[in-house]
């Protein structure tokens, strides 16, 4: 798509922005539909509804009628939760009831609810509710442009997987015409080949394993199960964070900014830091949405209050990803650890500051590792089957240890942790400041020997067939 | 904007120089792999070395169950190669068949038959592309590629070495570290009997997916082209598909072909790995029973 749309759009219509949009647009669309073209028409009814929305949000607004600004701001929020509920929960709701009734002798034969759920339908309502929000909060004024408005909900680098963009970040980007930028055009290309590498080199290498391993726990003992936890929190990262990385890169050709998703999130100290890097859209949407207004509504009630919130923010970013109790228990296990640290967080800088370990690094890598086991431990949850799957293989985790499962695994043992090496040694550069800046260096030789030799080792040992991306089903 | 083309100009004229040097060395690794009894080093010695009397082709089924010392025995016959492959549709036993006789004529070809190896769903899973290293090397899998499989993007993109020789170099590294060399012609026999009582599962749905029904009747146009006697066999199984044993028999009596059904012929289960695999000891007796059968059929065929 990037390769068709990038081209026409830099060299036939550069100067001219409402071209570009338009061009932008229909690339958008035609990528979309591409997915799945039956859900187009949702796209693009609810993003003429929220864009009428804006507009009457702001007309009250200027008109001083702030009660009726707010009902249509509620009608917005409302109407977005209740699409998303539509589409990806009410089914899950409807077996869990039959469920229910079938244990008490009811016949739930009939009650099923198959729908189809749109690609990225997750990512794109969080865009529309936060218009309104914005709007109605006079942070910014709603636009007149369907066009553009329409292309901040459908941009095509971002709808599928994110990152979730705000529209007063996004939006006033679509006033001025982008020009063909060399410079941007070249960091943009390294940055989707760097994501293109964290995808096939490592997400889908680690794959195989992981499934293997996860979904079938009873034929495989404790060993096999921690290791697939660790792999899967790093298959995990490299495939969301290679998205991004390609949907910031493909953008930023396009000569446009999209918000960082991830900030190297396995250097952090502790959870609250570890949520300050993962996700960072979406957790800072509901931050800003949620907990902040929960925070204050709960404010008299002290620290309670902030337990309280903060549980039913990270319950919120579980359930985000889907109908699945495995995803409820995932935030609810992040939210309580995220209490502790919190709970925790005055006495532990008591206690660092009377042992003077506060500079020791040492110390920076043990709460390196201990927040890295704890997020390994959560991931398994999130990529369990079931709580009974997973319940089994903490059991196993604890008790029954034996060698390793290692049928079929040269690959990933051999290229996989290659590859996590190279990544590794990045994140690690770019962490600490070491200033090895390879694909960026100011030789140009070291440059371009990097991006070839990046491209030669993606090419010869990527897993270049077949794979999606983990975050296209939420 | 000048300065960046040329840069990609440049990094395109490395990648080529990168893609010629690294696809020589590896078709060289390749070729000279030991035979380290790997299932890789099967397939090689399958499409580049082995040469047989008998010819045993199929998936993992054929590759644990039709033991070569004992079917090499069969009437004017001295060699036996089992090219059986684990997760292999037809397509691979027809790559592995055409390689097989551009350097020897066989006289017996003994095809190991599966649903999973002609389902149009099953064969989704099955693999094919780790035998793309040996595109352009060896004619059978060229033709393949070019001829038969009729993807054009993927012809597009076995022009690149590199993509040809992707992933390879792990396979290749622990055939040439591993020092191991084996002489079981392609046998692989499992150890061991399963752990439980086995339970008969049958699959009530076959479709039949048509490159792989092509690369069938290839299979039996060139056994009939050359004079090779092509004998069809479902073996032993636990797992059985009724409507693929029913489509098997109206093909083979479409072709005139002999069919060895062993599914309603029961093995006590001690002889089982699995429900659908025998192990060492399974293979030997069930291989001596169907160089039996063989042999009958031999003199049937040539009075």
């Amino acid at each position: 798509m990037a390769l068709i749309a990038v081209p026409m759009y830099t060299a036939l219509m550069h100067n001219r922005a409402r071209y570009q949009n338009v061009w932008l647009l229909l690339a958008s669309y035609v990528f979309y539909g591409y997915a799945d073209w039956r859900t187009l028409p949702l796209l693009a009814v609810t993003t003429v509804v929220y864009y009428a929305l804006g507009i009457g949000i702001d007309r009250a607004n200027k008109a001083g009628a702030a009660r009726r600004a707010s009902w249509l701001t509620a009608a917005g929020v409302v109407l977005g939760v209740g699409v998303l509920f539509y589409f990806k929960y009410l089914g899950f709701c409807v077996r869990q009831f039959a469920e229910l009734f079938s244990q008490f002798g009811l016949d739930t034969s009939g009650a099923t609810f198959a729908i189809v759920v749109p690609v990225g339908i997750s990512f794109f309502t969080f865009k529309l509710i936060s218009y309104v929000i914005e709007v109605n909060r006079e942070t910014l004024a709603a636009t007149r442009r369907l066009d553009e408005f329409a292309l901040y909900v459908a941009f095509f680098p971002t709808i599928m997987s994110g990152p979730i963009d705000r529209p007063g970040q996004f939006l006033p980007q679509l006033k001025q015409p982008r020009r063909a930028d060399a410079t941007a055009i070249a960091d943009g290309a390294k940055r989707v080949l760097w994501g293109w590498f964290a995808k096939v080199c490592i997400a889908d290498r680690l794959m195989p394993y992981t499934d293997a391993v996860i979904n079938n726990p009873e034929h495989h003992n404790g060993a096999s199960i921690t290791l697939a936890a660790v792999l899967y929190l790093i298959q995990m990262y490299a495939d969301f964070a290679g998205y991004s990385d390609m949907a910031i890169g493909t953008a930023q050709m396009l000569g446009l900014r999209v918000a960082e998703n991830f900030k190297r999130p396995f250097f952090a100290r502790n959870i609250a830091e570890y949520w300050q890097r993962w996700h960072i859209t979406l957790t800072t949407w509901l931050t800003d949405y949620v907990f902040m207004p929960l925070n204050i509504k709960f404010r008299s009630l002290g620290m309670t209050g902030l337990y309280l919130a903060t549980m039913i923010n990270l319950l919120l970013i579980g359930m985000w990803h889907g109908p699945n109790w495995t995803y409820a228990l995932f935030g609810i296990y992040h939210g309580v650890l995220l209490c502790v640290t919190t709970a925790l967080d005055r006495p532990r800088k008591k206690w660092e500051k009377r042992h003077g370990l506060r500079q020791a690094q040492w110390y920076a890598w043990l709460r390196r590792l201990l927040t890295f086991v704890l997020c390994c431990w959560g991931a398994l949850l999130f990529r369990s089957n079931s709580i009974g799957d997973f319940a089994l293989m903490t059991g196993k985790m604890i008790s029954e240890w034996g060698p390793l499962y290692t049928q079929g695994t040269t690959p990933i043992f051999s290229l996989g942790l290659l590859s996590i090496l190279i990544l590794a040694g990045k994140e690690y550069n770019d962490e600490m400041n070491k200033g090895v800046h390879l694909l960026h260096n100011r030789s140009r030789v070291i440059r371009l020997t990097t991006v070839t030799l990046l491209v030669a080792f993606i090419v010869f040992t990527g897993v270049l067939e077949g794979a999606t991306f983990i975050y296209f089903q939420f | 904007m000048k300065r960046l083309a040329v840069d990609l100009l440049i990094v395109i004229a490395s990648l080529a120089v990168i893609d010629v040097v690294v696809g020589r060395a590896m078709d060289c690794a390749v070729l000279t792999m030991p035979p380290a009894g790997t299932l890789n080093a099967d397939q090689h010695d399958a499409l580049v070395t082995a040469v047989a009397d008998v010819v045993v082709l199929g998936s993992s089924r054929a590759r644990h169950h039709y033991d070569p010392s004992l079917l090499a025995s069969l009437p004017g016959c001295e060699t036996c190669y089992n090219s059986g492959c684990d997760g292999h549709g037809m397509n691979y036993s027809m790559v592995a068949l055409e390689a097989m006789v551009e350097r020897h004529t066989p006289r017996v070809v003994i095809l190991d038959v599966s649903n999973a190896q002609l389902d149009d769903e099953w064969v989704k899973n099955n693999a094919i592309d780790d035998i793309q290293a040996y595109y352009s090397l060896v004619p059978a899998v060229t033709r393949y590629y070019d001829e038969i499989a009729g993807d054009c993007m993927k012809r597009l993109k076995l022009r690149s070495n590199l993509y040809r020789h992707n992933g390879d170099i792990t396979w290749v590294s622990k055939a040439f570290l591993s020092g191991a060399t084996t002489d079981d012609h392609g046998f692989d026999a499992l150890a061991g009997s399963a752990d439980g009582p086995l339970e008969s599962r049958a699959f009530d749905t076959f479709a039949v997916d048509s490159l792989q029904l092509r690369c069938l009747d290839r299979v039996v146009a060139l056994c009939r082209d050359r004079g090779i006697l092509p004998v069809i066999v479902i073996s032993p199984n636990y797992e059985v598909c009724p409507q693929f044993n029913k489509w098997m028999s109206d093909y083979c009596s479409r072709h005139s072909l002999p069919l060895l059904d062993y599914t309603d012929v029961h093995f006590d289960e001690v002889l089982y790995h699995d429900a659908s695999h025998l192990n060492s000891d399974g293979a030997e007796r069930f291989s001596r029973h169907l160089a039996n059968s063989i042999t009958v059929l031999m003199h049937v065929a040539t009075p």
